[in-house]
């Protein structure tokens, strides 16, 4: 396993590579600049622009330039928050990504593993119906249609919780997590749901039953873990949705987090602080994608690395 | 200077005021700040040789008084008991400093349009000549002398930006590149930094080593960046916020009536307009340019598209603006029916017409604003000349680059005047100006400012440069449309504002919490 882990990070690196360089040529190609604003700087302050972040330098010194930085773990300075390296903004915003992507994502996978569970064992009941009614109806509706819907009812009709800023604080916390935590636990619980009834179908557990073992200890000791094993495929990109691309989660709420960065560094054409956000949600995703993979092998004993 | 209030007001025990900036600084290095987030927050941080009033009114800040010399030089005298927030006294060479750090092409500041205007700013900012060579000289710890590059009659207003604010040598040293962090950042006006988080907030606090921190009544100020106009209004009416930095627009009729007291709308230094590209094809012909002008109903655009109290603008200059006069075209008193007459006549000399329609683009940046604007003026082209104009729009940076290209024919524009005098505006008209998305030129006209900014007498200056503006505008460079408003919510019990400040500069010194 430990070599199977090795392997799988070296592996990594050129993927963060690729992606790297994908990102920054492309960057480099669209129309507008960091600099490009309503009053026109003058030549000379440009050059002066220009050369403070090494943009006046051949393109291929450029990205060699900002290699040599990514190595030494240096995501280089903000184009636009001249006070901040992106290493800051980042370290300011992943905190509060995380808070908030981890507890929506825990918290839907327990409610989605339930909800999943439950829907599979009273198949075409009530509760089948209302799961797979969430599962279509988050899965359906966009959270931006969502989001305003939950502001409109808890904090303008209701007025129970608070609106437009952001403390990491559960009043604050509360509509996010409660938003990003509906859209995974539609998923998840579609999932799980599906995955359980498959399994609850095949020989083994048909062996079971037929042994006369009550359907509780059928569930729990031999169902669920091989029925998990889709919602542990599912966890690694729905992390990384959570943590890194909550965009217009983020916004609709003021979040002060990884998403918002990316949407504000994107419109300013701050490269560098895009770059440095597409580097971070590569690695994120190798890392769960990897994590997945561990705990994938832990489920099932006939997957070995 | 600083919080006046009047005889018989009752003080609200806390006051503290949350104002809302619209979007998240930039900077707080006054080298780097360019934006009017960025300013709102360093006017309270930093105090120039002079400062701005709540009413827009220009008043003494370190200096508490200066003399100009000679056209060219200017001496002001530093208040003995201005001093850092670290209790050090405010000096000349703190002045020096600053202005040399930000006109060092080293630092690479973006904002550099008031060096501009001081002796060898200009050069130094290309690298030609030293720092040293800045037309800034420290003559005794009290006394500082400003030579600039041309006679600047407004230079009192330039110095009252953050920009040409002092700095402190010590705690900038010290900090190295955190020196704009809480804790770190030594400031010498109203207040000091107390807490900055990226995208949430920044907190200022009462600044007691102030000069006139005694007449200072607010003693904590919160910046809250949400861009939204739609949330920051939500956050306002649940009492998140005592000051917006916009009212959602067009909302106008609801709250006023809906909000009197907390709805305040002034008149700003900025005019909104229709940039045409003076080198296309189509729009080189003046007949094309002033047909297309004339039959645009600035009164139905401001008082039932808009609605937020914007002034219909037939020229290039705006109301409030010093330095030259307000025009306006002759036929902007006619009736409608006899300008479409009058442009129905010029696009047929010009060989457009039923059987030839004229056609061509016009170009947005995305907002609700803009399109607005965007299909009111297509209609009015479309029903009155039978003109075949198409929309496009396009994401902001893609469309500056666009407009700054001059690969457009008519584009929306504008222009918030950085200082109060009107060789701003003419910036957008002169030939080879950074500003000039328009490519028009006129020797004629260049000439006349070139006049009028030589010139030490205000009243021909302002005379010079009113024909200078009038002239170019009657070459049709562009179509003025109205000038800007800045429909904004403050509660009702924040003292001190006025909507006669322009350029909305307030510093949270001069307002004071009502009790309520």
């Amino acid at each position: 396993m430990l070599s199977y882990i090795l392997k799988r990070i070296a592996g990594a690196v050129p993927t963060i590579l690729v992606v790297v360089t994908v990102c920054f040529m492309m960057l480099h190609s669209v129309p507008g600049g960091p600099f490009d604003g309503e009053r026109q700087v003058s030549e000379a302050v440009l050059a002066n622009l220009q050369a403070k972040y090494h943009l006046d330098a051949p393109l291929y010194e450029q990205y060699l330039h900002y290699l040599n930085n990514l190595i030494h773990g240096d995501l280089g300075a903000s184009f636009k928050y001249a006070d901040w390296s992106v290493n800051d903004l980042v370290a300011n915003a992943l905190p509060v990504s995380l808070t908030v992507g981890g507890i929506s994502l825990v918290a839907a996978l327990v409610i989605g593993v339930l909800l999943g569970v439950i829907a599979a064992l009273r198949q075409n009941s009530l509760v089948d119906y209302f799961v797979m009614f969430l599962g279509n109806f988050g899965s359906a509706v966009p959270s931006f249609i969502i989001g305003p819907v939950m502001i409109l009812i808890f904090c303008l009709w209701l007025n129970w919780l608070p609106y437009g800023q952001f403390e990491m604080t559960p009043e604050y916390m509360a509509l996010p997590v409660g938003l990003l935590t509906i859209i995974n636990v539609a998923t998840l619980g579609r999932v799980m749901r599906g995955s359980l009834i498959e399994v609850l179908n095949s020989n083994f557990i048909r062996t079971a039953r037929a042994k006369g073992l009550p359907m509780r200890t059928i569930v729990m000791r031999h169902a669920l873990k091989p029925a998990l094993l889709p919602i542990v495929t599912l966890l690694g990109p729905l992390a990384v949705s959570s943590i890194a691309q909550a965009v217009v989660t983020e916004s609709m709420f003021s979040i002060p987090g990884l998403g918002r960065l990316l949407i504000n560094g994107a419109l300013n054409r701050d490269f560098t602080l895009v770059l440095g956000l597409v580097v971070l949600i590569a690695f994120f995703t190798v890392l769960f994608n990897l994590i997945v993979d561990i705990v994938y092998a832990m489920l099932d004993p006939r997957i070995r690395y | 200077m600083a919080a006046k209030v009047p005889a018989g007001t009752q003080l609200a025990a806390k006051q503290e005021l949350v104002r809302n900036i619209g979007a998240e600084v930039e900077s707080l290095d006054i080298s780097q700040i360019e934006s009017v987030p960025a300013n709102h927050v360093a006017r309270d941080l930093f105090e120039g040789l002079t400062a701005i009033d709540s009413s827009g009114k220009i008043v003494p800040g370190v200096a508490e008084s200066w003399t100009r010399k000679d056209p060219l030089t200017w001496v002001f005298k530093l208040r003995k008991n201005a001093r850092w927030s670290n209790g050090e006294p405010v000096t000349a060479n703190d002045f020096v400093f600053s202005w040399q750090r930000t006109v060092d092409p080293k630092t690479a500041s973006k904002y550099t349009i008031f060096l501009d205007f001081i002796a060898n700013g200009s050069a130094i900012l290309a690298g030609k000549k030293p720092v040293t060579a800045l037309g800034i000289k420290a003559l005794d710890a009290g006394t500082v002398e400003v030579k600039t590059a041309v006679p600047t009659p407004f230079l009192p207003d330039l110095l009252s930006n953050p920009t040409m604010a002092p700095l402190n040598k010590g705690a900038y040293l010290k900090g190295g590149k955190d020196f704009t962090k809480p804790g770190k950042l030594v400031s010498n006006g109203g207040y000091v930094l107390k807490e900055w988080v990226p995208n949430s907030r920044i907190v200022l606090e009462k600044n007691p080593n102030y000069w006139n921190a005694s007449t200072t009544v607010i003693t904590r100020v919160t910046f809250d960046p949400t861009e939204s106009e739609d949330a920051t209004f939500k956050m306002f009416k649940a009492g998140q916020l005592d000051w917006t930095d916009r009212a959602p627009s067009g909302s106008y009729a609801k709250l006023s009536k809906e909000m009197p007291k907390d709805y305040r709308v002034g008149l700003t230094i900025a005019l909104y307009y229709m940039g045409i590209n003076n080198t296309d094809p189509v729009m080189k012909d003046i007949r094309v340019r002033k047909a297309l002008s004339m039959v645009i109903d600035r009164d139905v655009l401001t008082g039932k598209v808009l609605g937020e109290g914007q002034r219909p603008a037939y020229g290039l200059f705006v109301k409030g603006m010093e330095g030259a006069k307000v025009s306006a075209y002759d036929w902007s008193a006619w009736p409608m029916q006899k300008r479409i007459d009058e442009a129905k006549k010029l696009l047929a000399a010009a060989g457009y017409g039923p059987n030839r329609p004229l056609k061509f683009k016009y170009m947005y940046n995305t907002t609700d604003l803009h399109k607005k604007i965007a299909v009111f003026a297509i209609g009015e082209w479309k029903n009155k000349l039978g003109v075949q104009a198409t929309m496009e729009n396009q994401e902001f940076k893609v469309f500056l680059k666009t407009r700054h290209d001059g690969a457009y024919q008519v584009a929306r524009n504008g222009w918030n005047a950085d200082y109060n005098d009107a060789s701003t505006f003419l910036d957008l008209l002169r030939c080879n100006s950074p500003q000039n998305d328009q490519k028009y030129c006129s020797k004629k006209v260049d000439a006349l400012i070139n006049q009028g900014y030589a010139s030490n007498d205000l009243a021909k200056r302002s005379a010079v440069l009113t024909e200078a503006g009038r002239l170019a505008m009657e070459d049709y460079p562009l179509i003025p449309l109205f000038q800007y408003t800045s429909p904004r919510l403050v509660k009702s019990w924040v003292g001190g504002y006025f909507t006669s400040n322009a350029f909305e500069r307030f510093r949270t010194s001069d307002l004071y919490i009502i009790k309520h």
